[in-house]
């Protein structure tokens, strides 16, 4: 199931379990904090006015996902089809039916406000749709099963709305007619028609000479958006490698002599890898930082049998974010315990409102930052670009001969 | 009644749009009742509408896919 993430705002949905007809006054009450018998008398104070409460109502329910259904709206789910031209078409053609009923019997407030109000709502509501533009979700299940699909964490991938471009400029159009109907209808227009018309012509004539460009340069910031995405990715993706499988064949290269350690580091890293292919790490509810930290820290001691003392002041949640704090951390503690087995090991980890802060300290010989071949990427990519792509921060302090301290600060 | 092979709902409930449509002119024709001709279009659009809302939501004939 593809779920928004929860760094979105609850979408606005139609709420049938509280709804009297379709759950649309329930659905925007809900949302908006408004009592919806508040909102229901305004529908048909405007329905009685032309009709136009039984447009803007059947608009609202055919552009609403229902909250208990399969969390897409009617015409979204017409759009899925081959034939939602038709679903579209037909709605349309049915809503104008009503509405000329509604004129024939005269319950009508007049065409000069309702069919401009008709057009900018229809265009208001295309543009309204497409201006939630690339939504960030969480990878769909048949996706993180594939190899390679997955990550140390439940995906979270864009995803781009394509046809938008073509939704939205039919929108902008809708409520620039609208806006030019109504002002034709009210006979604004006559005073100034040469003025109009030659403003209507310049503002075409640059529509058609910019709209290329425009159009280029919409395109390209989508396929240099999604260039970004995937260099993150492969980045992520490399990260995980070099954590799991680089180190555990570097330990299994180190215990050669002891067959059974060797198997049981195999086995290991295979169930990780495997759990990891198909869906990801199940993150336990309730799990928090500390508790992540200090087992992080424990796998590392049980491998590699050298002692790391662990300090945390305060917690907080686990969620994506501490998830990569935790990671690099894992990532330095390996560092030390490679490059400075015999010293004292120390992480230090407060947690103060959203800001969590961990240093990761040795008394080992320390090394030169710039000496650091370019082929490593331990440093580089599980510590330092893994902070920058979660939007913490790594810094590494060293010189030789006075040991190592790494930095890591993660905002929330 | 077992559907045929190649039954096609969205073209009975179009059919059935078209024949009361049609029914409803004959009747105007025939005096039996006065259709004004303000309810003609809505009358039409209905019609139209409701033929394109059936093909688009019901889709291709069973059997052809």
């Amino acid at each position: 199931m593809v779920t928004v993430s929860e760094t979105q705002p609850a979408p606005l949905r139609r709420d049938r379990a509280h709804g009297v007809l379709g759950g649309v006054c329930a659905g925007l009450g809900g949302r908006l904090g408004i009592d919806p018998l508040v909102l229901r008398v305004g529908f048909v104070v405007a329905a009685g006015a032309g009709g136009i409460g039984v447009i803007l109502y059947a608009l609202a329910w055919a552009l609403l996902p229902a909250g208990d259904g399969d969390g897409r709206a009617l015409m979204a789910r017409a759009a899925g089809r081959r034939e939602g031209w038709m679903v579209a078409s037909g709605l349309v053609l049915l809503m104008l039916a009503v509405l000329l009923l509604f004129r024939a019997w005269g319950v009508w407030v007049g065409d000069a406000i309702v069919w401009p109000l008709i057009l900018a709502t229809g265009g208001g509501a295309l543009i309204w749709r497409q201006s939630q533009g690339a939504t960030v979700v969480d990878a769909p299940a048949r996706e993180r099963a594939r190899p390679g699909g997955g990550a140390a964490r439940p995906r979270r991938v864009l995803r781009l709305a394509r046809p938008s471009l073509g939704i939205a400029a039919l929108g902008v159009a809708l409520v620039v007619g609208a806006a030019l109907v109504f002002l034709w209808l009210n006979g604004a227009l006559e005073l100034d028609r040469d003025v109009t018309l030659a403003v209507l012509v310049v503002v075409t004539a640059m529509t058609l000479i910019l709209a290329p460009w425009w159009l280029r340069l919409a395109r390209g910031l989508t396929e240099e958006r999604a260039e970004r995405i995937r260099t993150q990715e492969r980045a992520e993706l490399a990260a995980h490698l070099h954590d799991s499988v680089l180190q555990t064949l570097a330990l299994m290269q180190k215990r050669a002599g002891d067959p059974r350690e060797v198997a049981t580091l195999a086995r290991r890293q295979e169930r990780e890898l495997r759990t990891w292919l198909n869906a990801g790490p199940r993150r336990e509810a309730g799990a928090s930082l500390a508790a992540a930290l200090e087992a992080a820290v424990a796998e590392i001691e049980d491998a590699h049998g050298v002692p790391v003392e662990v300090v945390a002041v305060g917690d907080r949640r686990l969620d994506e974010r501490a998830e990569a704090l935790v990671a690099a951390t894992r990532e330095a503690v390996l560092n030390a315990v490679k490059f400075a087995p015999d010293a004292a090991i120390s992480v230090y980890a407060e947690v103060s409102g959203d800001r969590a802060e961990v240093f990761v300290r040795d008394r080992g010989p320390g090394f030169d930052l710039d000496a650091i071949p370019p082929d490593r990427r331990g440093l580089r990519e599980s510590v330092l670009g893994r902070m920058e792509r979660h939007g913490g921060r790594a810094a590494v302090h060293t010189r030789p001969g006075e040991g190592t301290e790494v930095e890591l600060v993660m905002s929330s | 009644m077992t559907p045929r092979a190649g039954y096609d709902p969205a073209s009975l409930i179009a059919g059935v749009i078209v024949i009361a449509l049609g029914g409803l002119l004959l009747l105007d024709q025939a005096d039996v009742l006065e259709l004004q001709p303000k309810y003609l279009l809505p009358a039409l659009l209905a019609a139209v509408g409701g033929i394109l809302l059936a093909c688009g939501l019901i889709g291709p004939p069973r059997g052809r896919e």
